[in-house]
C-alpha cells in the first residue's frame, strides 16, 4: 500500500482516529451471528455470486446502521432476534429462503412424489471466502454444509447431519428436472435483462398487470415458456415426448430483486414437477465467526495439492461451437442418436476420422448414454451424451480430476493430468461474461496446470480442452464447466440440500 | 464497548450506503483507496469522494 492511497493527511489525524473509534463501537455493536446446529442434526451448502463484491458495500453499510446496538440491523429481521455483540463478528450476505417442490410420478415404483419443502439459508463471508449453508427438512432433519474458497471450487467441504431429500425419479426415465435455484445465490439475483411489462426478450416476456408472489408481496412478473419434444429413448415404445416448461420471476418493483421464482416442467406422460422458492430474507447481517468453524463436521472434500509450474495459455481463435448452455453440439440438432453424436463430435472436434465407436446398450438410470470413441491409434475418449430437444447434448467427457480454482492473479486456473505424449493443451469454451474463447498452452513434462489469461471473476464457463501430441494429433480430450454466474434458466437435476 | 451518542448515530444513519461502505472499509477493514476501490467496482475517484464527504459530515459531530 503507498502513501498515495491512503486517505486523509496529518491534519486528519484526530478526525481519523475518532471515525475509527466509533466504527469500531459500531461493530461490537453488531448482532450476533445465526447459532450453530444442535448436535445430531442435519446441515447444508452455501453459494457465492456475482455481486460478492457490490454486496461488500451494502454490508459494511449494515455494519454503520448498528447503532448503540440497539437496532438499525438491516438484516436479521424476524427470523433471528438481534442479539448483542460479539468481536469475533464477521459480516456475511445471508439468505433466507423457502423452498417446494411439487411432483406428480405416474410412473410405477416411482420416488420423491408429492409435496416436499426445505428451509435454507445461507451465509457467505465474502472476505473469508467461507460459505455455509443450512437446509432443514420438513422431518426435521438439519444439515449444514460449508465451503472453504468458492462454492464451485472448494479448496475443502465439510458437511454436519444428513439430508431427508428424495429426488423424484422414476425406474424407467431416472430423476426428474428440477430447479435448485436455493443452492445457488447467483441465480438470485433475477433474470434481467430489465424488461417493461408486455415487453420481451427471448422466449422472455414482462407480463402485464398485477402480481403478488406466495406470500403477497407486490412484484413485477417475468415469464419464460417453452416446449418441445424431448427424446427419452428408454428402449420402450415412448420415443418421442411432449414438453412444456415455465418459469416464473417474481421481482420487487424498482429494485429488480427476485422475490420468488417458479419453475414448472412437464413432459407429458412421464412427469410434472414445480419447484418454487421464496425469498424470505436477502440481506447483509454479521454473525459470529464461530458460525464458520467446522469442529464436528465432517471433511468430505479436500482439493488435490500441485507443485508443478503452471503455463499460461496464449489467446487463439476459437473453432469450436462450444454453446453458452452445452458443451456441445450448440446446434441442438446434431445427431438424432448418441452414435451419430459422438461420431460428430470425434470428426468435427477431435479431428478423428475412421474412429471406433462403441455405444452402451442403454442409458443410465439418469437417461445419460455412454459412448467410447477410439482413434485406432491407441487413444480413446469417454463421452456422456443426454436427450435434448432436437437431439443429444455432450454432458461430460471423463477423465482425471482436473480443478478449477483461481490463480493468484485472478486468472482462471487448471490443475490437471496430461495424458503421456502431450505436448499442447488446446481449450475451447464459452465463457459468461466473454463469449466464446480459445487458449494454447504449450505443455512440458513439469507443468502440473494452465492459467487462461482474462478470465478473472472466475466467469460462468464450459470448456472442452484438447490433448495435443507434438504431431498436432488430438490424443485425448475432457470438460471442465462451473464458475461463480449461474444462467437462471439453466436446468438441473440437482436439488438443494440433496 | 464505547458510547455512540445520538448525534453520532443519526449522523452515520444519514450517510448514504456508499458513503457508510467506504467508511467501514476504510477505518474497519483498514483498506486503502485502491483496495477499497476494487473491491466496491468503483473508481478510485469515486472512493475519495465518498470518503470526503463522509468525513465531512462526521467531522462536525466528532470534534
Amino acid at each position: 500500500m503507498t502513501d498515495d492511497h491512503r486517505v486523509g493527511s496529518a491534519d486528519d489525524a484526530p478526525l481519523d482516529q475518532a471515525i475509527r473509534r466509533m466504527v469500531g463501537a459500531l461493530v461490537e455493536a453488531a448482532p450476533e451471528p445465526p447459532p450453530l446446529p444442535t448436535p445430531g442434526v442435519t446441515p447444508a451448502p452455501t453459494p457465492t455470486h456475482e455481486q460478492d463484491r457490490r454486496r461488500w458495500s451494502a454490508v459494511a453499510a449494515a455494519m454503520l446502521l448498528i447503532v448503540g446496538g440497539v437496532g438499525w440491523w438491516m438484516a436479521a429481521g424476524d427470523r433471528d432476534p438481534v442479539q448483542p455483540v460479539a468481536t469475533e463478528a464477521v459480516p456475511v450476505a445471508h439468505q433466507a429462503i423457502r423452498w417446494t417442490q411439487e411432483v406428480e410420478l405416474p410412473c410405477e415404483g416411482g420416488a420423491g412424489a408429492g409435496t416436499t419443502a426445505i428451509e435454507l439459508e445461507l451465509w457467505v463471508d465474502v472476505a473469508g471466502e467461507r460459505v455455509r449453508q443450512q437446509a432443514t427438512y420438513a422431518d426435521g432433519a438439519v444439515r449444514n454444509q460449508i465451503w472453504e474458497g468458492s462454492q464451485d471450487h472448494p479448496a475443502r467441504k465439510f458437511e454436519r447431519g444428513s439430508s431427508s431429500y428424495v429426488a423424484p425419479t422414476c425406474p424407467r426415465w431416472g430423476a426428474a428436472a428440477v430447479d435448485n435455484t436455493p443452492g445457488m445465490m447467483g441465480r438470485l439475483a433475477g433474470p434481467g435483462p430489465d424488461l417493461t411489462p408486455g415487453d420481451s426478450s427471448g422466449r422472455r416476456i414482462a407480463v402485464p398487470g398485477e402480481h403478488t408472489d406466495e406470500i403477497g408481496r407486490s412484484a413485477e412478473l417475468v415469464r419464460e415458456e417453452s416446449e418441445g419434444t424431448a427424446q427419452l429413448d428408454d428402449g420402450g415404445p415412448a420415443g418421442s415426448v411432449p414438453f412444456r416448461q415455465t418459469l416464473d420471476w417474481y421481482l420487487e418493483p424498482g429494485t429488480g430483486r427476485l422475490l420468488q421464482s417458479t419453475f414448472r416442467i412437464e413432459l407429458e406422460g412421464v412427469y410434472t414437477v414445480t419447484t418454487t422458492t421464496v425469498v424470505l430474507a436477502d440481506e447483509d447481517v454479521a454473525v459470529a465467526r464461530a458460525s464458520f468453524d467446522t469442529d464436528g463436521y465432517e471433511l468430505v472434500y479436500e482439493a488435490p495439492a500441485f507443485d508443478g509450474r503452471h503455463a499460461t495459455a496464449e489467446a487463439v481463435e476459437p473453432t469450436v461451437q462450444v454453446g453458452p448452455d452445452r458443451y456441445w453440439p450448440s446446434d441442438p440438432t446434431a445427431g438424432d442418436d448418441p452414435e451419430t453424436s459422438a461420431r460428430r463430435f470425434a470428426t468435427e472436434v477431435l479431428g478423428w476420422t475412421g474412429s471406433e465407436v462403441v455405444t452402451a446398450p442403454g442409458p443410465d438410470d439418469g437417461g445419460a448414454w455412454e459412448v467410447t470413441v477410439d482413434d485406432r491409434r491407441g487413444h480413446s475418449v469417454e463421452l456422456t451424451f443426454v436427450p435434448i430437444p432436437g437431439g443429444w447434448e455432450l454432458l461430460r467427457i471423463d477423465s482425471g480430476i482436473i480443478d478449477s480454482s483461481i490463480a493468484p492473479d485472478g486468472n482462471t486456473q487448471l490443475d490437471l493430468p496430461f495424458p503421456v505424449g502431450t505436448t499442447e493443451l488446446v481449450v475451447e469454451g464459452h465463457l459468461d461474461p466473454g463469449g466464446r474463447r480459445a487458449w494454447r498452452a504449450t505443455i512440458e513434462a513439469a507443468t502440473a496446470g494452465v492459467i487462461l489469461p482474462e478470465t478473472t471473476d472466475d466467469p460462468m464457463k464450459l470448456l472442452i480442452l484438447l490433448y495435443r501430441d507434438a504431431e498436432g494429433r488430438t490424443i485425448g480430450a475432457a470438460t471442465v464447466g462451473g464458475g461463480r454466474l449461474r444462467d437462471p434458466s439453466t436446468i438441473t437435476t440437482e436439488a438443494p440440500g440433496s | 464497548m464505547a458510547d455512540i451518542s445520538p448525534e453520532v448515530a443519526a449522523t452515520v444513519a444519514a450517510l448514504s450506503p456508499q458513503q457508510r461502505a467506504v467508511i467501514f472499509l476504510t477505518y474497519w477493514e483498514d483498506l486503502d483507496v485502491r483496495a477499497v476501490a476494487d473491491l466496491l467496482d468503483v473508481s478510485e475517484g469515486t472512493v475519495r469522494r465518498h470518503l470526503a464527504r463522509a468525513r465531512s459530515k462526521l467531522r462536525e459531530v466528532l470534534r
